[in-house]
């Protein structure tokens, strides 16, 4: 039963985390219930997407099927990159003081653009292991032995409890960073959990034969940390980190880092003069 | 059961654009397929041996009525795999060597190695 415990809660930490961010970001805001509920949306969808993604695999009928919903997670995947690298974009541009208030028509649209950005990451978040999670239980219910200790519902539910709580402790800790320290945290997590996305999109794709590796296993660090592991799969998830890579995945990754820190160090060049920045 | 043919077509989009460029089909068809089965969260063979040095195919084959997801980290491949079906992963060119597989969801009875030479 350990095991189904254990695989749950890898499976969910990380969505949980990232909904724990967005969760603390949004209350340090100082937003109100309306947009913390377009989190809520977010996370429900990403439930419904992970069901309704569990539910296609299980019916697909042909190889051209199967490739088909392969493409398509992988497109999730890199969608969900690209929303998470521009949420950190938005967040740079806005400066550290985002409490004051946007009035206005303009003011009003990006706003509500960023609440549909945070309801597409959450969503997007979940989706990501959610689907895998729910092909996980619905196996568990089919091959239901329950072999002493707790019932099979139980450690699924212990699972997600266990997720749910670390993030919870996590989000709790955030509280006590510093405005500006909470900032920097939040942009470190939101980049590497999108590095992480694109590399999963990329090896996604090298595995469906669409991008070449280049060269497989270009070095092995398995004797620091093996991205099969337990710790090790949930750094590789949030970080990107693969212990054996190929030539492509870490083109990628520091082709990644590259162009968002050359956008981000120029946003934060514009945003300089207007003092904001000079007033935190 | 709508929603799904929607993702379904949705992924046919994606699959057109991901498609567009490359020639899959004459590529895969000269490509060697090595075979492992999965049975009673087992692998079958649980020590397979692959060409070393060259691109080919695993067909990984799930024989069990539950999904099992194969996962190597010294592959660097994670796949699902649907009860009662079969899926081809794009492996290679590996260097002579042993490469540590499981099944993620029974991790601790399904695991394998595979021996590239």
């Amino acid at each position: 039963m350990e095991s189904i415990i254990l695989v749950v809660w890898r499976e969910c930490i990380e969505a949980f985390l990232i909904i724990g961010i967005l969760y603390s970001f949004l209350i340090r805001e100082g937003k109100g219930r309306r947009e913390i509920n377009y989190l809520w949306i977010g996370v429900a969808g990403g439930i419904g997407l992970s069901a309704l993604l569990a539910l296609a695999t299980l019916l697909i009928q042909s190889d051209l099927q199967e490739t088909q919903l392969s493409a398509f997670q992988t497109l999730l995947l890199l969608a969900a990159a690209a929303l998470m690298t521009q949420m950190v974009v938005w967040m740079r541009r806005q400066g550290p003081q985002m409490k004051r208030r946007l009035d206005g028509d303009i003011g009003s649209a990006l706003a509500s653009g960023r609440r549909y950005g945070v309801l597409a990451i959450a969503a997007l978040a979940v989706a990501r292991e959610g689907s895998e999670t729910v092909l996980y239980i619905y196996s568990l219910g089919i091959n239901a032995d329950s072999s002493g200790g707790i019932s099979v519902p139980g450690a699924v539910g212990l699972g997600i409890g266990l997720a749910a709580l670390t993030a919870w402790g996590f989000a709790k800790g955030f509280r006590f960073l510093s405005y500006r320290n909470f900032f920097l945290v939040t942009e470190v997590v939101l980049l590497f959990s999108a590095a992480g996305l694109l590399i999963s999109g990329v090896t996604n794709l090298i595995g469906m034969g669409l991008v070449s590796p280049l060269v497989s296993n270009l070095w092995n660090t398995s004797f620091l940390l093996d991205s099969g592991s337990h710790t090790g799969s949930i750094v590789a998830s949030l970080t990107g980190y693969r212990s054996q890579p190929s030539l492509t995945q870490v083109l990628v990754y520091l082709g990644y880092w590259t162009i968002t820190l050359i956008v981000l160090k120029r946003v934060s060049r514009n945003i300089a003069p207007s003092s904001r920045r000079r007033a935190a | 059961m709508s929603a799904a043919r929607t993702i379904f077509t949705l992924a046919k989009f994606a699959t057109g654009i991901f498609l567009g460029g490359m020639a899959l089909a004459s590529f895969a068809a000269e490509t060697p397929v090595v075979g492992l089965t999965i049975k009673d969260h087992r692998f079958i063979p649980e020590s397979i041996v692959a060409p070393a040095g060259q691109k080919f195919i695993l067909r990984v084959q799930n024989a069990d009525n539950g999904v099992e997801e194969f996962e190597s980290s010294d592959l660097n491949r994670e796949r699902i795999v649907r009860p009662g079906a079969s899926t081809d992963i794009f492996l290679g060119p590996l260097s002579a060597g042993a490469y540590k597989f499981f099944g993620e969801f029974h991790p601790d009875s399904a695991r394998g190695q595979l021996i590239a030479k």
